[in-house]
């Protein structure tokens, strides 16, 4: 079977805004992340990470939106298991837990 | 160590059900995905008893939801049956403890609602969020899929529901396939969904739910549609006559009852307590709606999301139990989203501890020490078949009554 089209590449970048214009971006249709992060800065801007095309990232740029691209570090494995380690209910997982006054 | 995939998710459960096989059984959900997937979660102690629901992974790329589920539920398992107790750094939890909750309690994992999602992100590493579903999507890639925490029964059409100021709000959900937020075609349209609406309606006792999402070290209770408010009961998401008015500031507010939303902020704070416990954390209990610590500053109101949905049910539908809801965001932001929504297995490992610990503590106060042995019989055999047609029936009839009842007490005062 032939792999399903994926979606196009996204990015990942920081948004500077004046806490003021805060309610605006939130209005867009942007990737936030499940929820907002918005951290407030020293100079009374808020920052927040948002994920987004590359011709989302110029339209925010055209619309006068500090956009800051965050460099995806490559090659990091995030360590995804590779078959079945429980090999198919035989074996049980351990809780992680120390277990006391046994 | 590593990230589980989809299949050792479901051999997991397994594994414990065939581990435990007299303190637990392994749930088969009745909804198989759209790429054909069948899910399970776990039963642990007495079905009679109250319940406390957790479930995970609807959003696809927050993937350390499943493994917080599993072990704790190996941890719980584990000390039970060794007659030990648990300890997750500064936070421990005694044998006697171990043993009233599941003696005292029916504690369900459900820790994949969205497997399709999950296997997508982890072979693509694309940062998705919605299931599968391409049914609205046109074949175009981008517009495949519907979120799942905007596609339950709670205030679902947001268009009508509420004001036209939040409806532009990209945080509340949309109706464009395009968008990460995109709510499906009709309320509970989605198969994930409609399981978890079936396991809040299987184990009619739940009493407590938490739906585990990353990342921003927060434990949000409701009400996610607008601020809360305890003074006008006809404020509330049932009454047509405020739709078009929820979710901007000023005017609506949600109606909770003043004692709920001292038990739920009570029970988010323990929680959080617990988790901050294990390594020093800085987790932090808000309500849903809020985006900063202060309520109102600025909001961010969520449609048909979960937390909400469980903890509506009792106010839309009389045979329905309370369930107090909270979502979990599980973790901090790091320098990318990749780190933020999958830490690095060492990290992720931490952060089940705390988490875990959370849950136990939940579960801790969720168990009562002692419960009366007519209340078990009476919830074994009570015929449910006959008693929720009659007890809607009954419901307006008495509330008629005891509103007749009120009003000639206010009048005799006057």
């Amino acid at each position: 079977m032939a792999e399903p089209p994926l979606p196009t590449p996204r990015l990942e970048a920081t948004l500077r805004v004046d806490e003021e214009r805060l309610p605006d971006i939130l209005r867009r249709s942007i990737d936030f992340g499940c929820r907002p992060v918005v951290t407030k800065q020293d100079d009374g801007t808020v920052t927040l990470p948002i994920i987004a095309t590359a011709s989302q990232l110029e339209e925010l740029r055209e619309a006068g939106y500090s956009v800051q691209l965050i460099e995806t570090p490559g090659g990091i494995d995030y360590g995804v298991g590779q078959g079945d380690r429980f090999d198919g209910g035989r074996t049980a997982p351990r809780g992680f837990g120390e277990k006391t006054g046994r | 160590m590593t990230y589980l995939n989809v299949v050792e998710v479901e051999s997991a459960l397994a594994g414990l059900a065939a581990a435990y096989p007299t303190l637990c059984q392994l749930v088969s959900l009745p909804n198989p995905t759209i790429e054909g997937r069948s899910t399970h979660a776990l039963q642990i102690g007495d079905v009679s008893a109250d319940a406390v629901l957790f479930t995970a992974c609807a959003h696809a790329r927050e993937w350390g939801g499943a493994e917080i589920c599993i072990y704790f539920a190996a941890d719980l398992l584990e000390a039970y049956t060794a007659h030990a107790g648990v300890a997750y750094g500064g936070k421990s939890f005694s044998a006697s403890t171990v043993r009233r909750i599941v003696d005292n309690l029916n504690v369900v994992v459900y820790p994949c609602v969205n497997p399709d999602g999950r296997a997508f992100d982890q072979l693509h590493d694309a940062l998705w969020r919605k299931n599968r579903n391409p049914a609205s999507s046109g074949g175009d890639p981008n517009r495949v899929g519907v979120d799942i925490n905007r596609n339950h029964d709670f205030l679902w059409d947001f268009r009508a529901d509420f004001a036209p100021g939040a409806t532009s709000t990209g945080t509340l959900a949309s109706d464009d396939p395009g968008s990460d937020l995109f709510h499906g075609t009709a309320a509970e349209s989605e198969p994930e969904t409609r399981n978890v609406r079936w396991l809040l309606d299987t184990y009619r006792f739940t009493r407590w739910y938490v739906d585990i999402h990353s990342y921003t070290g927060d434990l949000l209770y409701s009400w996610g549609d607008d601020l809360n408010q305890s003074d006008d009961t006809t404020m509330n998401f049932r009454n047509p006559g405020w739709n078009g008015q929820r979710g901007v500031p000023g005017g609506y507010a949600e109606y909770i009852p003043a004692a709920d939303l001292t038990t739920a902020q009570g029970a988010a704070q323990r929680v959080v307590d617990a988790i901050n416990a294990v390594h020093g954390g800085h987790y932090v209990s808000l309500q849903s709606v809020s985006l900063w610590g202060s309520p109102g500053a600025v909001t961010y109101p969520t449609s048909g999301a979960s937390d909400d949905y469980a903890y509506s049910r009792h106010f839309a539908d009389c045979i329905k139990g309370r369930v107090f809801a909270f979502t979990l965001e599980f973790g901090y932001a790091t320098s990318d989203f990749r780190t933020s929504f999958h830490p690095p297995w060492p990290d992720m490992q931490q952060i089940v501890l705390e988490i875990d610990a959370g849950m136990f503590e939940l579960c801790a106060a969720a168990a009562p020490s002692f419960r009366w042995p007519w209340i078990v019989l009476f919830r074994r055999l009570w015929p449910w078949q006959i008693w929720d047609p009659l007890a809607r029936f009954l419901d307006p009839i008495v509330r008629q009554i005891l509103g007749a009842v009120r009003s000639r007490a206010q009048g005799s005062q006057r």
